[in-house]
């Protein structure tokens, strides 16, 4: 049975992030159930519903398999979101510290607390929001690779999300995850070429240089083949610009 | 992949403050309408071309028009064919928030080989070929502000701490930390904390403090390093919102400091002659 998803006021995140260092307890091993019986907990959105088994589901192991499997879980239990209401640090905010506070401390709490709390149970701005809170950033994986391929987003998380290096600079790259063109020709790349998998720098060192020799060309114009084309045909450019780089 | 003004093209592009093409623009007039129960934003646009070459390359369809628009809130990157005239476009719910910045643009669409432009800049050369993709002109970038949001408040990214060692009267400002934080010696601390207690007596508090600080804050965006000095800082985002919404300039270094701390804190000198007895 699906319920509405809830948010918390301003002043609750506001409250909360001040008292992180005196919460912190709460956060390692307690819980925030009798806060949220205060004023400001209980907000309801109107047209987004979650299904209320889907954080017992969570795996906080951290490895590229439990971060496609959660991202996936998390994008289908949410039904109704849209990136407009994503973008609310309020509803994070609430999940991370009430359905989701067991999963979010174990996979993100670690040797400096206090940070690891402000890093990834808020949500301020869209980087901390689409790459740090515990539970938006899989949302995001989701609703990106959803967006890229409706019919399959596993196949697009497998690529995006195998290495730490390509998520960030895939995501981090705006104007190439969220441009769907260029989005899908990347996605279908990172399937056919080794290479961009083999080093850390690969996939970023590629992107530098598309962004270099194709930056104003509108991909959107262009047929799948075309984007191809138009992408492979940068490879040599990009292996000769990591060589230079980083193996000479 | 971003479009800019300053972008490098090895062809000619028709834009206003490109001197690529001798005469000519892309101008376009744009309204937008929020549909608050389906959550959907339409745009109603009005493009317009007085270039004639590329006029004649829309003619023949050999180049299209339309919107590039970009939301940085919800990541939205999207090319809207339109046509010249008037047009509107629906996006999907909940695409937008925020600040859209809406682009007018004509691209080909068809590989052109030999293409010759007249009255174009003498360093081009005569004739160009140009891919499929290629933009041919763009328009001012355009921007609306969609969503409503409130603003932020902005007394929640601001604390004030005691530093022990700060003399009487003087404060400093630590912008290195997730608010914007006002250090002041234990007895301007415990004024200011009775101060601000008051509320009769919380304009004094406005304009003794706070307008000095955003003066600080405005001139530290300012400088050469900007906000990127402050990355990932809590403070920052709802302060450039702010700035944003209130069309006060965060990068432009010859902007008024006062003026501008003053529209950020919606003229905190008019709170003055609410205290008893400050008016006479």
């Amino acid at each position: 049975m699906m319920l509405p998803l809830k948010y918390v006021s301003d002043k609750v995140v506001e409250r909360l992030f001040d008292g992180v260092p005196e919460n912190l307890e709460l956060y390692i091993s307690g819980n925030f159930e009798k806060k949220a019986a205060e004023q400001g907990w209980g907000l309801e959105l109107k047209q987004v519903t979650y299904d209320p088994e889907f954080p017992s589901k969570l795996d906080p192991n951290n490895s590229p398999e439990t971060e496609i499997g959660n991202s996936l879980l998390v994008h289908s239990a949410i039904k109704g979101m849209t990136p407009a209401v994503a973008r609310q640090e309020r509803v994070w905010v609430r999940l991370c510290h009430l359905d989701c506070l067991e999963y979010s401390r174990k996979r993100w709490i670690r040797s400096n607390p206090d940070k690891d709390v402000a890093n990834h149970f808020f949500a301020k701005t869209l980087d901390q929001c689409r790459d740090d809170n515990a539970i938006a950033r899989l949302w995001w994986n989701g609703h990106i690779a959803s967006r890229i391929d409706p019919s399959n987003p596993e196949r697009v998380l497998k690529q995006v999300l195998a290495r730490a290096n390509i998520r960030l600079q895939f995501l981090d790259r705006s104007n190439a995850s969220f441009r769907l063109p260029i989005a899908k020709g990347v996605v279908r790349l990172l399937e056919k070429e080794q290479w961009l998998h083999e080093h850390d720098r690969a996939f970023e060192v590629f992107m530098l240089v598309m962004d270099k020799h194709a930056g104003g060309l509108l991909f959107e114009t262009l047929s799948e083949a075309e984007i191809d084309d138009m992408l492979a045909a940068n490879l040599p450019a990009a292996k000769a610009e990591f060589k230079a780089r980083y193996e000479d | 992949m971003r479009l800019s003004d300053h972008m490098n093209f090895p062809h000619p592009v028709l834009a206003d403050w490109r001197d690529d093409h001798e005469d000519g623009i892309l101008a376009a007039e744009i309204a937008y309408q929020e549909d608050k129960n389906s959550d959907r934003i339409s745009i109603a646009c009005n493009l317009s071309i007085s270039n004639e070459e590329i006029e004649k390359l829309l003619d023949q369809g050999k180049a299209a028009i339309g919107i590039f628009t970009l939301c940085v809130s919800t990541g939205l990157r999207e090319l809207i064919p339109l046509t010249t005239g008037k047009s509107v476009h629906t996006f999907s719910p909940g695409a937008l928030l925020g600040t859209v910045n809406l682009r007018p643009l004509v691209w080909t669409v068809q590989e052109l080989f030999n293409w010759k432009p007249k009255y174009i800049h003498k360093e081009f050369p005569a004739s160009f070929d140009l891919r499929k993709g290629e933009i041919l002109a763009m328009g001012e970038e355009l921007h609306i502000d969609v969503g409503n949001l409130p603003l932020p408040n902005l007394e929640t990214i601001f604390s004030i701490e005691v530093m022990e060692d700060l003399d009487n009267g003087k404060f400093e400002v630590n912008l290195d930390k997730p608010k914007i934080t006002i250090l002041a010696g234990r007895e301007t601390y415990d004024l200011v904390e009775t101060l601000r207690a008051d509320s009769r007596l919380g304009p004094v508090v406005m304009n003794a403090v706070y307008v000095p600080v955003i003066m600080e804050v405005l001139s530290l965006l300012r400088s050469e390093k900007g906000t990127s000095q402050y990355e990932g800082q809590r403070w920052v985002a709802p302060f450039i919102e702010r700035c944003e919404k209130l069309e006060v300039s965060y990068d432009d270094d010859t902007s008024s400091l006062i003026s501008d701390a003053c529209k950020l804190l919606a003229m905190p000198f008019h709170g003055l002659e609410s205290i008893e007895g400050a008016s006479t």
